[in-house]
């Protein structure tokens, strides 16, 4: 066989292969898109319309099956830990990101901001909760965990962005770090904590590893603008761990998604007045 | 016109023999929706491979594979994503020759995948669905070399995913043949 001959029958076979990875490693990371139950938020609507809206979106996530529970209990365990230290739902289970788009429906410019916040398994958020001062306007509440740039919107105009992944995932830590290891929002959240590698956990006292952090199951968007605006916002999820609803929540029964029951993280209470 | 202006040739007419038997194709292309689906996909690059025998020298059976790539462009969000298209199809293939040219029409059945429900916002696919049962419908020429194994050609294909909605598409290639 001469040496075209050898080198087209490599291209033909190349191609085939090519073709059969692509199908193989396509599937095991496609993504997911999560449409909302109420994917539109709009302000200003009207002469009482509200300059800020707020929508959550619930991941639609399988129960915990017996392995997982299995797999959970004997990390804790190794690290001598309660069940209950070990998150089922994990930082680096999902890659979440959040696409969107702010519609300006006035024929002058506006400023609109898009944040984020939300909850783990244990701990929501909810920035407003810490507002230490609510009729001194100075004093303003810590930002939420994912803290949009302010954007200008031309005259009817459209602008589309998107919340990272790398993004979501810092909230997710600063939200783990909140929680479990009790800091101050301001603290976790002006702090980038891409190389976090531990926090240690006040309740359990124990040192609790990246790969052992919480994951959001529940996301809130925040939107809020001067004008009257649209956001509209779509959730992907990338499942590296197939914890997602087959048909993502859309006709479950009671028992088809796990259920969560997130605690609203509040300040310590303040120090009794001396005697 | 190509057909035509190589059939014209008159420096050598005589048929050019013809290796038979089982046969493996490569194909590069494009693909691109049609109809109500035109809308919600770009055009994108494709690739496929083809196995088959030749029953006879107008009867061909094989297997079909093809993957393409294709960004979304549904009303935003989201912007800028992309999916891709699978299809594993079993074909058959009427062809002639005539001198170096071969003529043919091929149809078949078999399964896509879809690699996204990306496609979900406009309702083309269903949660949880990324499967579709496929037909396919086609032809295209080929052209065979002076060595008797190899023929190049171009080639067009309609396809149409059930569960997709009845989404239509249309893939058009170039490809390489060669048969044992």
């Amino acid at each position: 066989m001469n040496h075209a001959a050898r080198n087209a029958r490599a291209v033909v076979a190349a191609i085939g292969a090519a073709i059969g990875a692509l199908g193989a490693a396509g599937c095991s990371d496609d993504p997911v898109y999560i449409n909302p139950e109420n994917p539109v938020l709009e302000v200003n609507a009207g002469d009482m319309g509200a300059g800020e809206a707020m929508s959550v979106v619930l991941l639609p996530i399988v129960p915990e099956t017996m392995d997982d529970g299995d797999e959970r209990q004997r990390v804790a365990d190794d690290l001598g830990v309660p069940l209950d230290s070990i998150p089922y739902v994990k930082l680096e289970d999902m890659a979440v990101s959040i696409e969107w788009t702010v519609r300006n429906l006035e024929d002058q410019e506006g400023i609109a901001r898009v944040d984020m916040t939300g909850a783990n398994e244990w701990f929501r958020y909810v920035p407003e909760l810490f507002d230490l001062d609510v009729e001194d306007e100075e004093v303003q509440p810590p930002p939420p965990l994912v803290d949009g740039p302010p954007l200008i919107i031309p005259p009817n105009g459209t602008i589309s962005g998107v919340i990272r992944e790398d993004q979501i995932v810092e909230g997710a830590v600063d939200l783990e770090l909140m929680g479990r290891a009790a800091y101050d929002p301001i603290v976790a959240l002006l702090d980038v904590h891409e190389d976090t590698t531990e926090f240690l956990d006040m309740t359990s006292g124990v040192m609790i590893p990246r790969h052992l952090f919480a994951g959001f199951v529940e996301l809130e968007m925040r939107f809020s603008a001067t004008r009257h605006m649209v956001l509209e916002f779509s959730v992907r999820v990338r499942d590296h761990r197939g914890l997602l609803h087959d048909e993502l929540g859309v006709g479950a029964q009671p028992g088809d998604l796990a259920e969560f029951a997130p605690v609203d993280l509040a300040p310590p209470a303040p120090d009794p007045p001396p005697a | 016109m190509l057909a035509a202006a190589l059939l014209s040739s008159s420096a050598h007419a005589e048929n050019r023999p013809a290796s038979s038997g089982v046969f493996a194709e490569g194909a590069l292309g494009g693909a691109g929706f049609i109809g109500s689906a035109k809308s919600a996909a770009e055009v994108g690059p494709a690739i496929g491979a083809r196995v088959g025998y030749d029953l006879f020298s107008w009867l061909s059976i094989g297997a079909h594979l093809t993957a393409s790539t294709h960004e979304a462009t549904v009303p935003p969000p989201p912007e800028g994503e992309y999916f891709q298209m699978y299809t594993a199809i079993g074909e058959g293939r009427l062809g002639f020759r005539v001198r170096r040219i071969a003529v043919f029409a091929q149809g078949g059945a078999g399964f896509a995948m879809i690699s996204s429900n990306v496609l979900s916002k406009v309702g083309i696919t269903e949660p949880g669905e990324s499967v579709s049962f496929a037909i396919t419908a086609g032809g295209g020429f080929e052209y065979q070399l002076a060595n008797r194994h190899y023929a190049f050609g171009i080639a067009g294909e309609w396809a149409s995913f059930a569960q997709f909605e009845n989404t239509q598409s249309v893939t058009v290639n170039t490809f390489l043949r060669y048969t044992y």
